[in-house]
């Protein structure tokens, strides 16, 4: 299955993100934003699809604005 | 002196509002004052002038009794018989006309009767009494000469008030000479009157009441008559005039102190019939009622620009601190989300985590290389039967081994790509806040040198 792709507003949001979900035990690795996802920031969190539901709510609990899911 | 980022910001929206509301301040005195020197200037030009004309209805009063009194048939009558009971009329004129002398005298200048019951049979010396004799109407000031005011009991009403300084030199006046004519409009003598303005208030008085100054007259060098006042409530009379005013020969405005008070002052000198100038009028409007009106507005604009920096200040704290907090709470963020990332702002090392990815992914990938390279040379070395179902499994190994490194590859050139974003994150990160500490610096200096002076 393939990983899904959660993207931010800006890059510095997609390293707090990183943070936030790491201190939450949930493994992202940052990649390059992949072409098709539209959003004003270079850079993107690749996470297993599994950890999903827990990474959103990680990042929520970080006050992590979110700015979208790709998959 | 290190300040936190809180202390930097409302520090500087302090500044900027003192500074503004400073601005604003000189910006309305100096607009105040310039129209206050303009009304100023127009409230004393047009007082002057007010008194100016008190000045000349009153001398137009008396030429207009002194003719009235000479075509009196009473006083015809009593020049052309040398009546005794003329004195008796003169002074009931005098009276009600509010002269300081009435004077007829006789085609030959000598007096018939006076107002103020002086001495009759003298000639009478003065220039506008022959000018009268010789058929002419005068009306102007004049100096009185110690000569005039004896005979017509004038002395007493110009003697000095001021003690140390009496010894009656000569008065000022405001006279009048016409001839009297008989019926057959020869001329049987002449009617010479007028009123001393030494210690005589009701010009200056009416004048002051109704333009809103003070008003006096200057003669000698001293003010004979005035409506100012001394400190203790007492009329400022018999005083000598302040130095700027008291030799005025042509019209002075500006600044004159009298009685410890500072006027904005218009003095116009006083001509007599030969147009020299004999003495001035004086019109001044205390000057504290052009500068206490704009100390009044300074004051004021700086208590309300007080309570305007409070306001504004309750109201720009909370926000500026709710903003400065905000921004100290992402810088934390960020700084260890940097930190977690092994990047670091000042330097060139980025994200350790992605360097050790990719050096794991490029050794990784040079090592299935390695093993590609390997598996082709044992190929080559074989018999031929072994040698051809060997090849397949090999080049299927081989083929297996290339897409696993290209895929590492792809892998190499996203961590590189993220690498290099971050890199370019932070050096912006760094260049931003460089430049606002260098303008941070810069409000400072500018804040010191607006509070110190210095730069």
């Amino acid at each position: 299955m393939a990983d899904v792709i959660l993207f931010f507003s800006s890059n510095a949001d997609t390293m707090i993100a990183t943070k936030a979900l790491k201190d939450g035990g949930i493994a992202a690795k940052m990649i390059p934003k992949p072409a098709h996802v539209s959003a004003t920031a270079n850079l993107a969190l690749s996470i297993d699809p599994t950890f999903e539901a827990h990474a959103i709510a990680a990042l929520g609990k970080a006050n992590v604005a979110l700015g979208g899911v790709a998959k | 002196m290190k300040l936190g980022l809180r202390t930097k910001l409302v520090g500087t929206l302090v500044g900027a509002i003192v500074i503004s509301s400073a601005i604003s301040a000189i910006a309305a005195r100096n607009t105040m004052a310039t129209d206050l020197n303009r009304l100023a200037t127009q409230q004393v030009a047009s007082g002057s002038t007010g008194f100016a004309g008190y000045w000349d209805a009153k001398r137009d009063s008396v030429k207009l009794l002194v003719t009235q009194s000479a075509i009196n048939e009473a006083v015809r009558h009593g020049t052309a018989a040398h009546a005794k009971g003329l004195e008796a009329t003169l002074t009931g004129i005098a009276r009600q006309g509010g002269l300081s002398f009435l004077t007829v005298v006789d085609v030959h200048g000598k007096v018939v009767a006076r107002a103020n019951g002086g001495p009759s049979g003298a000639k009478l010396v003065s220039p506008f009494v022959a000018r009268a004799l010789s058929g002419e109407t005068v009306n102007t000031a004049a100096t009185l000469p110690h000569d005039e005011l004896v005979p017509e009991q004038l002395e007493p009403q110009i003697e000095s008030t001021t003690a140390g300084r009496e010894g009656l030199t000569d008065g000022l006046g405001i006279v009048s000479a016409t001839p009297i004519s008989d019926a057959n409009e020869r001329t049987i003598g002449a009617v010479y009157g007028g009123i001393v303005m030494d210690h005589y208030y009701d010009v200056v008085d009416q004048a002051a009441h109704a333009l809103g100054g003070k008003a006096a007259v200057i003669f000698r060098g001293e003010l004979i008559s005035s409506s100012i006042s001394r400190p203790d409530g007492t009329r400022l009379i018999d005083d000598g005039a302040s130095a700027k005013v008291n030799d005025v020969k042509q019209t002075f405005y500006g600044v004159d102190s009298e009685g410890g008070v500072e006027y904005l002052t218009r003095v116009e000198p006083i001509l007599d019939d030969r147009n020299q100038v004999i003495a001035a009028r004086w019109f001044g409007v205390p000057l504290e009622t052009f500068t206490g009106i704009q100390q009044h507005t300074l004051v004021s604009l700086m208590l309300w620009g007080l309570v305007g920096i409070l306001i504004g200040l309750a109201i720009a704290v909370p926000v500026v601190q709710r903003i400065a907090r905000s921004l100290a709470a992402r810088s934390r963020q960020v700084r260890a989300s940097a930190q977690e990332l092994s990047v670091v702002i000042v330097g060139s090392e980025v994200s350790g985590d992605h360097v050790a990815q990719t050096r794991a992914a490029v050794e990784r990938q040079g090592e299935l290389l390695m093993q590609a390279a390997s598996e082709t040379d044992a190929e080559s070395g074989d018999d031929a039967a072994t040698s051809s179902r060997q090849a397949v499994a090999t080049h299927a190994g081989i083929a297996e081994k290339i897409l696993a490194a290209s895929v590492l590859n792809a892998e190499i050139l996203g961590d590189v790509i993220v690498i290099d974003t971050l890199a370019s994150e932070m050096a912006s990160r760094t260049q931003q806040a460089v430049a606002r500490v260098g303008e941070l610096n810069e409000v400072a200096a500018g804040l010191d040198e607006l509070v110190s002076g210095s730069k």
